[in-house]
């Protein structure tokens, strides 16, 4: 029996053009080899790999919006309902405003961003083909299909203990990567974001990375090299696993989420799972428990607002979309509660936003107007 | 929206796959948060490569999706799933550089002689390998998983399609596990030198 003969077996095993030896012996083969193996491979590693497969596929949670209805009470806030009259009636009034907003449309941002080698090579991950794009210090960086760059150690190399050599991935407005570093851990970056970090970890004492922007991580365990980001001032140690940090230049403070394990937040304060702390530019920082599903939306391809204001919307809705936003007039002090998908055309926002009839938009090429 | 992923848990597999073909996202999730530590485990045991193990169960998820509508099940969601990983796995051994991992081991196999010739028995013995994985299952994740599957044992099922009772399906899957050791057993005997 050789190579070609297995194969063909195989073959006929699934085209049905099988005998019933044929099968018998294929499918014993299959029932002894699945017997027999040794599985050594850590819970960890399982973790990590279905977090991968996760990620290639149309999963949907529901989300626990318990926190949501309480709101709706109070007076200040004016919530997005898509209940079927208030929409219908809602709709028939603001129709003129509704078929302007219409009229041009822009579409979502998308998997973009530029990586920056060591010795200042500036690669398109958006142009550039799967595969191996790149190698640093013994390490080779791969882009795969779904818009996502992984850093792994190359086969017989051996990374050496030179200094550490840095590399920056950067998304422009309307552009979100995901990279994988060489020691397992994954980051989501959101638009108009920046990443720096080391090449490779080998011989370093603890994974040090800056960020600039927004970014979501899932750190992979080690505990003898802590895991370190700083952004803007703010430097935050990692004791454990999933967090998202939100630090715009435009935006008036840092915010650090929490979802699973502890961080130290500059070097003095803890954060527990479920916890938000707000770091402004001045004055005292503050933790706050949050809903979650809020603070890492953008990462599960969805907008969450939640008594929001229009600027802070909009200021998301500029970097996911690549538009720039003004004013007519001062801008509506009502907030907004609204969960969209961030993959629809703006239109589809602004006109859900509009409904309310507490603020309307008007969109010339790449400008949005924001009127009372 | 006020569901949870609680709810979905509560499903057994049978009106997870009726929800599914109705194109329920949820319940597609649920499926694929209910089987995917098996499955993995599953697929790894046969490739031993983690990337290959997750291209299989991503395509296999994949086309679930793509293919909910048609569902139309025949048999047991697991049935189907295992089914289909064995399946992806062996499209794949046709591949030229795959192929030659498991050479060695088709080729001993088929010298040795010894294969069961009885569908039946073929299929209890795969049975038995995963209620063996799901018993190696962390205590809370099989007792998480047992409960969700409430109505639809593998032994019950496997009892209905072939008219037996379930106490004998079970005893078959005992004497299959049995003899698939004493098989292998046996095949290290004659082959000292694995």
């Amino acid at each position: 029996m050789d190579e070609k003969e297995i194969k063909s077996l195989i073959e006929k095993y699934r085209n049905g053009t099988f005998s019933a030896e044929e099968k018998a012996i294929l499918e014993s083969w299959y029932n002894q080899h699945a017997a027999n193996n040794t599985l050594n491979l850590t819970d960890e590693a399982i973790e990590r790999n279905l977090e991968k497969v996760s990620s290639r596929l149309p999963l949907k949670y529901p989300v626990r919006n318990k926190r949501l209805w309480p709101r709706i009470a109070a007076t200040a806030s004016i919530v997005v309902l898509m209940a079927a009259g208030l929409f219908y009636y809602q709709y028939r009034q603001s129709s003129q405003q509704v078929n302007l907003v219409a009229q041009q449309d822009i579409g979502p941002g998308s998997n973009k961003a530029y990586l920056t080698l060591a010795d200042g090579t500036k690669i398109s991950l958006t142009d550039a083909n799967n595969g191996t794009i790149a190698k640093q210090a013994g390490i080779n960086i791969t882009k795969t299909a779904d818009g996502q760059l992984i850093y792994s150690v190359g086969h017989n190399e051996h990374t050496g203990t030179a200094a550490a050599v840095y590399n920056t991935i950067e998304t422009p407005k309307g552009g979100q990567y995901r990279v994988q570093l060489p020691d397992g851990t994954e980051v989501w970056l959101n638009a108009q974001s920046s990443l720096r970090f080391p090449a490779s970890f080998e011989a370093l004492d603890e994974r040090a990375v800056e960020l600039l922007g927004e970014g979501y991580f899932q750190v992979a365990k080690d505990k003898a090299h802590p895991f370190i980001v700083k952004s803007n001032g703010q430097t935050v140690k990692v004791l454990g696993t999933h967090f998202n940090i939100n630090s715009y230049a435009d935006e008036p403070a840092i915010k650090t989420t929490l979802l699973e394990g502890l961080v130290q937040l500059n070097g003095k304060m803890i954060l527990k799972p479920g916890e938000q702390a707000t770091i402004p530019a001045s004055g005292e920082i503050s933790i706050r428990q949050v809903d979650l599903s809020e603070a890492v939306a953008w990462k599960n391809g969805k907008f969450n607002f939640a008594d929001e204001n229009i600027e802070s919307i909009m200021r998301k809705l500029a970097r996911w979309y690549n538009v720039e936003v003004s004013y007519d007039g001062a801008p509506p002090t009502e907030t907004f509660t609204a969960s969209i998908d961030r993959f629809d055309h703006i239109s589809k926002i602004l006109d859900k936003l509009s409904y309310t009839n507490n603020v309307h938009f008007k969109i010339e090429g790449r400008r949005i107007l924001v009127m009372k | 929206m006020i569901t949870s992923q609680s709810d979905y848990a509560k499903h057994n597999d049978r009106k997870l796959a009726a929800l599914l073909q109705q194109g329920d996202e949820y319940a597609y999730t649920e499926i694929f948060e209910r089987y995917k530590v098996l499955l993995y485990k599953h697929a790894y045991r046969l490739l031993g490569d983690e990337d290959e193990a997750n291209d299989i169960i991503s395509d296999l998820f994949l086309a679930l999706w793509q293919k909910r509508e048609s569902l139309n099940l025949q048999v047991s969601l697991s049935a189907y799933l295992y089914g289909s990983i064995r399946n992806r796995i062996f499209d794949l051994m046709t591949h030229q550089k795959v192929i030659v991992r498991y050479l060695d081991s088709v080729k001993e196999f088929i010298a040795q002689g010894h294969y069961e010739t009885d569908e039946r028995i073929r299929a209890m013995e795969l049975a038995a390998i995963i209620e063996r994985e799901i018993a190696a299952l962390p205590p809370k994740m099989r007792e998480v998983f047992e409960l969700s599957r409430s109505g639809e044992f593998s032994y019950k099922e496997i009892g209905e399609i072939m008219n037996i009772t379930e106490g004998t399906v079970k005893q078959q899957v005992h004497n299959a596990v049995k003899t698939l050791r004493l098989k292998i057993h046996s095949f290290l005997l004659l082959f000292p030198f694995l």
